[in-house]
C-alpha cells in the first residue's frame, strides 16, 4: 500500500513536471514567434523609410532644414537618421546582434517620439519629413504609431534579453555536465 | 540579470529623451530672441463683441464694408458666409457661376456692392452684385496671371503676378475697358535680396479711403506705400530691425524645384488697412514685451499711413488654443478669424479714428 502510494505520487510528479516542460516549450516558441514578428515589423519599418529618405535625400534634407529643433543640425542629421535606421535594421536581422539592434530600435522610436511631443508642444509650426505613408498620418495618428512601436521593441528587448538569460543558465549547466 | 535589463531599458529611454531635449535647447527656439526695439501698448484698444462659431477652418475674410463681414471658403469656393452685427444676423449664400469656365485657384472678394471671383492661374475675374450673387466674367479679362489681386474700382485691379522674363514677383495694374485689357507691369518696386520669389514674398491691400496701395513683406521689415498708378509714395519701416530676409532657398538636383530650406524669420505675418491706417500683426518679440503674452497672442502695431510713423500696439488675444489667421477692420470693428470661430470687436472710439483725415 505504501510502495504503491509512492509510486503513484512518483509517477504524478513525473507527468506533471513533464507537462510543466511542454507548457514552458509552447511559452518559449510563442515567445521566439512574437520575437521574430516584432524584429520582422521593425526592420521593414526602418528599411522602408531610411530607404524612402535616400531615394530623395535632397528633399529630405531641405524638410529635415524646416524642422525647428533639427535646423542647426540638418546636415548632419540627414546622413544619420537613414544609416541609423540601416544599422539598426541590419543588426536586427543578425540573431547575435539583435538584442543590440532592439535597444537600439528603442531608443530611436523614443527619440522619435520625444521629438513629436516637443515639435507639438513648443514649436511655432508643424513640419514633417518622415517620407513614404507614414508622411500621411496626423500628428496624433504619428505619436500612437510610434508609441506601438516604442512598445513593440520594449517587448522585444525583455524577450530577446529572457532568451539569452536562458541560454546563458543552460550554457552552464552543459558545461558542469562535461 | 532581470535589473541589469530593467537598468538598460530606463537607460535607453532616459537617455534618448535627454538627447532630445539636449537637441531642443541648443536648437535656441525655445529662446524667443527679444529684438531691440520696443512697443508702446495702448490700454484695452479693443472690446469683444461677439463670438460666433463658424464651424470649418477653411474659411477666410474676403471683405467688409461697415455693416457685414464676408467670409470666403477655400474647401467650397462658391459658398459665401455674411456676418453682421452679432451672432444673430448670419446668413449663407451660393455664388452662382457661369458655366465654361474652369476654375483652377478660386478666391473671392468683396468691394461692397459688388463682389468678385478671382482665380489668377486660369486667369478669370468674374463680377456680381451682394444682392443677387450672380457672377458674370468681367469682359476683356483673363490675359494676365496673377497670385495676388486686389480690386481698385470695378474695371481696374492691382494684381501680383511671376513675371515671364526673370521669374520674379512683380506688381502691376490692370485695367479692362470696352474688352480689352491694358496691363502695366512694375518691374522695380519690389525689390529682391536674395531671390525673386521668397525674398519679396509679401501682403497686398488696397487702401480705398486714401486711394493707397500697400505691399508689405514678410520677411524684412518693410512696406511700400503707392498711389493708385503704383508710384511708390514711400517706404516704410516696421519698428523691429530685421532689414535682410533672413531665409535659406534650397534647390532641389534638377533645378526646377525651389523651397526653403530652413524655417524663415517671419518679420510680418498679416496686415490690413482702413482709414489711415495700417495694421500689422509682427512675428517678433519686442524688448519690453511679455514672453507669455506674445505666445498667446497676435501683436499688432498700428502705422500711420500719411508718413508710415508708428503710433502703438495691441494684443488680439488667441479664441482658447486657436491663432488668428485673418483679420481686418471697418469703421471702428476689428474682425478677427481664428481657426473655427470669429470674433467681433468694438474699437475704442479714441483709437484708431478712421476717418479724421480731413
Amino acid at each position: 500500500m505504501d510502495l504503491d502510494f509512492a509510486t503513484n505520487d512518483r509517477l504524478k510528479n513525473e507527468s506533471s513536471s513533464l507537462t510543466l516542460l511542454i507548457r514552458k516549450t509552447i511559452v518559449i516558441m510563442k515567445q521566439q514567434i512574437i520575437l521574430e514578428v516584432i524584429c520582422f515589423l521593425i526592420i521593414v519599418l526602418f528599411v522602408y523609410t531610411s530607404v524612402n529618405k535616400m531615394i530623395d535625400f535632397n528633399e529630405f534634407r531641405a524638410q529635415i532644414g524646416q524642422s525647428p529643433i533639427l535646423t542647426p543640425f540638418s546636415q548632419y542629421l540627414a546622413f544619420m537618421v537613414p544609416l541609423l535606421e540601416l544599422g539598426i535594421a541590419s543588426f536586427l536581422m543578425i540573431p547575435r546582434f539583435r538584442l543590440v539592434g532592439l535597444y537600439g530600435a528603442f531608443s530611436l522610436m523614443t527619440m522619435f517620439t520625444a521629438y513629436i511631443v516637443i515639435i507639438l508642444n513648443f514649436s511655432p509650426f508643424v513640419p514633417c519629413s518622415c517620407g513614404g505613408v507614414i508622411e500621411l498620418l496626423t500628428w496624433r495618428e504619428h505619436l500612437v504609431f510610434n508609441i506601438g512601436f516604442l512598445l513593440l521593441s520594449l517587448g522585444g528587448i525583455l524577450i530577446q534579453s529572457q532568451f539569452i538569460q536562458r541560454e546563458h543558465i543552460y550554457g552552464h549547466l552543459k558545461n558542469e555536465r562535461i | 540579470m532581470k535589473k541589469k535589463t530593467i537598468m538598460l531599458v530606463a537607460l535607453s529611454f532616459g537617455g534618448s529623451i535627454v538627447f532630445m531635449i539636449i537637441l531642443f535647447f541648443s536648437s535656441g527656439i525655445i529662446i524667443q530672441s527679444r529684438n531691440a526695439f520696443l512697443r508702446v501698448f495702448a490700454p484695452h484698444p479693443i472690446l469683444d463683441r461677439d463670438t460666433i462659431d463658424v464651424r470649418y477652418n477653411s474659411y477666410y475674410i474676403a471683405g467688409a464694408s461697415p455693416k457685414y463681414t464676408y467670409l470666403g471658403n477655400h474647401m467650397a469656393p462658391n459658398h459665401v458666409l455674411i456676418i453682421g452685427e452679432n451672432r444673430q444676423d448670419t446668413l449663407h449664400r451660393t455664388i452662382e457661376l457661369p458655366n465654361g469656365i474652369e476654375f483652377k485657384s478660386m478666391r473671392m472678394q468683396v468691394d461692397s456692392p459688388y463682389f468678385y471671383v478671382l482665380d489668377g492661374m486660369t486667369p478669370a475675374i468674374l463680377r456680381g452684385n451682394v444682392q443677387d450673387w450672380s457672377a458674370e466674367k468681367v469682359s476683356g479679362s483673363g490675359q494676365a496671371y496673377f497670385n495676388d489681386l486686389h480690386v481698385n474700382s470695378k474695371n481696374s485691379f492691382f494684381i501680383r503676378s511671376l513675371s515671364s522674363q526673370n521669374e520674379q514677383y512683380v506688381l502691376g495694374k490692370e485695367t479692362l475697358s470696352a474688352g480689352q485689357s491694358q496691363l502695366n507691369l512694375k518691374q522695380d518696386l519690389l525689390k529682391k535680396q536674395i531671390d525673386g520669389v521668397f525674398s519679396v514674398d509679401g501682403i497686398m491691400d488696397y487702401n480705398p479711403d486714401l486711394g493707397r496701395v500697400i505691399y508689405t513683406y514678410y520677411y524684412r521689415n518693410q512696406f511700400l506705400v503707392m498711389d493708385t498708378m503704383l508710384n511708390l509714395i514711400y517706404e516704410g519701416r516696421t519698428i523691429d530691425t530685421v532689414s535682410r530676409a533672413k531665409i535659406k532657398i534650397a534647390q532641389f538636383s534638377n533645378g526646377t524645384k525651389q523651397m526653403m530650406g530652413a524655417p524663415p524669420l517671419m518679420v510680418n505675418k498679416r496686415m490690413c488697412t482702413d482709414g489711415n491706417w495700417l495694421l500689422i500683426h509682427s512675428g517678433l518679440l519686442a524688448k519690453n514685451e511679455d514672453v507669455n503674452d506674445f505666445k498667446h497672442s497676435s501683436v499688432i502695431d498700428v502705422y500711420h499711413l500719411n508718413d508710415g510713423s508708428y503710433q502703438f500696439s495691441f494684443y488680439i488675444p488667441d479664441f482658447k488654443t486657436e491663432k488668428l489667421r485673418f483679420f481686418s477692420v471697418n469703421e471702428g470693428q476689428l474682425v478677427a478669424l481664428f481657426e473655427r470661430h470669429i470674433i467681433l470687436y468694438d474699437i475704442t472710439p479714441k483709437y484708431l479714428q478712421m476717418k479724421d483725415r480731413f
